[in-house]
């Protein structure tokens, strides 16, 4: 059982006048689905690419069981909301990509990329171009490359911000499905009210100005939907409107305070 | 089968203008609207090409001509391959270079030819160094801008994988500079040709240049017009040659695609 702790949190970027964001605790465990939300400037993605370690804290520390990290690492994979996928590689490759690094061997890879297609339910696509294919498709490829080097933590920067609203309410099943079935610990950011009650186990709620926790909101929405549950039936459910209007009001009240 | 017919007759369009050109133009020979002494039909300079060819005239020329624009091409091509990565990779060397760079760059190089003969006289050295620096500047440029190009995005994403300096170049940044670099590469062979015939119209004592000077001493006004004709010729096939390699390295890139 992994531990993604974001303990006292703040980063100070160079010439800002305040911090992007101060004394900010997280804490993902593998199981866990964390979704942070807020307006603009509250700093959700200063502290997704802090748990990365793309950014280094400039107060507090970020560890990984107990240990501080201070660089990426296969352990947390990120997805960002621009899919950088490597368009000179195949689909195939870049879903192999992590096990290239590795230096795993060439049918090895390849076994490798059949299955984690199949995950993203994308089977046989593998020698397609990058530009041959969708948003919705290039999103879901980057989620396999993500999850090749089997990571404990998957950190998503918006990854459905730029999909049309069918495309995403496909891909948060298919989140779900591949949380449910893999284990792993789930950050990820998003201006989606629903999509942040329906996927998350909790929702961190942040206030910009400088950036912080204002409320943190347990949410079981996404394990009713791994039990078995359809979409439809937990929308219609009065406590998820419940809660969405709960969830409205604390973001307004930090947007306030 | 049908596919292949059809990208041979797609590139044999291309040839069809100039072949009706050399048609027209026999023709206004032969009904003597063009005077010989202006422009000699293109049979007798296909019978000039034929006494030059059975001499070993024309092919020793063309061996020593594309001997030099090629080995120019290497040197200039890798000081501004070179020049451009260290400028695109370290801020540094940018910062240290650049603007050096950008005021010869303003310079026609070809204005350099007087003093390049004081230099080197009318030897290999002279032809060389000027090529050289033609060639320099777009793949220098191109490199660079190629570089400075690469999606910020798939950096990070190689970081995000631990990907060592290195890796990082040879995995990330030389793929995604890698269109533009070719972009420079196509650019860099025309300069290439052009800067070798002007310096071997003006100092040389051998290669088509000089065959051309020659000829004009002469007035062997055919041999100057199958020298135009055959620089004409190896730009089209230098250019053919380095879009062919552009296809087979640029094939994940949708502007190569044969849609």
């Amino acid at each position: 059982m992994a531990h993604l702790f974001l303990d006292h949190v703040s980063v100070h970027y160079d010439g800002q006048a305040q911090p992007a964001v101060t004394q900010t605790s997280i804490s993902v465990r593998s199981g866990d689905f964390v979704v942070l939300v807020g307006r603009s400037g509250c700093g959700k993605t200063t502290l997704l690419n802090a748990a990365a370690g793309l950014v280094p804290p400039t107060g507090g520390t970020v560890t990984v069981d107990g240990k501080t990290i201070t660089a990426p690492g296969a352990d947390r994979a990120v997805v960002f909301q621009n899919d950088a996928l490597f368009p000179w590689l195949n689909v195939r490759d870049n879903v192999s990509f992590a096990l290239t690094l590795r230096g795993v061997p060439l049918r090895e890879r390849d076994a490798a990329a059949v299955r984690l297609l199949e995950r993203v339910k994308l089977d046989g696509i593998g020698g397609k171009a990058i530009w041959e294919l969708s948003g919705g498709m290039r999103q879901r490829i980057g989620l396999a490359r993500a999850l090749a080097a089997e990571p404990d933590f998957l950190l998503m920067d918006e990854p459905l911000g730029a999909l049309d609203a069918l495309t995403r309410e496909r891909m948060q099943t298919l989140l779900l499905d591949i949380w449910a079935a893999n284990a792993v610990g789930v950050l990820m950011v998003t201006h989606g009210i629903d999509e942040a009650l329906l996927l998350a186990t909790r929702i961190v709620v942040l206030a910009p100005g400088p950036g912080r926790v204002v409320r943190e909101i347990e949410a079981g929405f996404g394990r009713r939907y791994a039990g078995g549950e359809p979409v439809r039936s937990i929308k219609a459910d009065p406590a998820f409107n419940q809660a969405r209007a709960e969830l409205e009001d604390s973001i307004l009240e930090g947007e306030a305070a | 089968m049908s596919r292949a017919l059809q990208s041979i007759g797609r590139s044999a369009i291309g040839w069809l203008l100039p072949a009706l050109l050399l048609v027209g133009w026999e023709i206004a020979s032969r009904a003597g609207v063009i005077s010989a002494n202006v422009l000699p039909a293109p049979s007798a300079v296909g019978a000039a090409f034929w006494k030059l060819l059975l001499s070993g005239e024309l092919l020793e020329n063309i061996r020593i001509s594309t001997l030099r624009a090629l080995s120019g091409f290497v040197v200039g091509g890798a000081i501004g391959f070179g020049l451009g990565l260290a400028n695109g990779l370290s801020a540094l060397s940018r910062g240290l270079t650049d603007t050096t760079i950008q005021m010869i760059r303003n310079i026609p190089h070809l204005a350099l030819i007087p003093l390049v003969i004081l230099w080197f006289g009318i030897d290999e050295e002279a032809k060389l160094f000027l090529v050289a620096l033609g060639v320099f500047f777009p793949i220098y440029i191109n490199t660079l801008l190629g570089i400075q190009g690469v999606d910020p995005q798939l950096v990070e994403m190689g970081r995000i994988y631990g990907m060592s300096r290195s890796q990082l170049f040879t995995r990330v940044i030389l793929p995604g500079a890698l269109p533009s670099i070719f972009v420079g590469l196509r650019y860099a062979l025309g300069i290439m040709w052009l800067t070798l015939i002007v310096a071997e119209t003006i100092s040389a004592s051998s290669g088509l240049g000089y065959m051309a000077m020659q000829a004009r001493e002469f007035l062997l006004i055919d041999v100057v017009v199958l020298s135009i004709l055959i620089y004409a010729l190896l730009g089209k096939l230098a250019d053919a040659l380095a879009r062919s390699l552009e296809r087979l390295s640029l094939q994940w890139h949708p502007a190569f695609q044969n849609v």
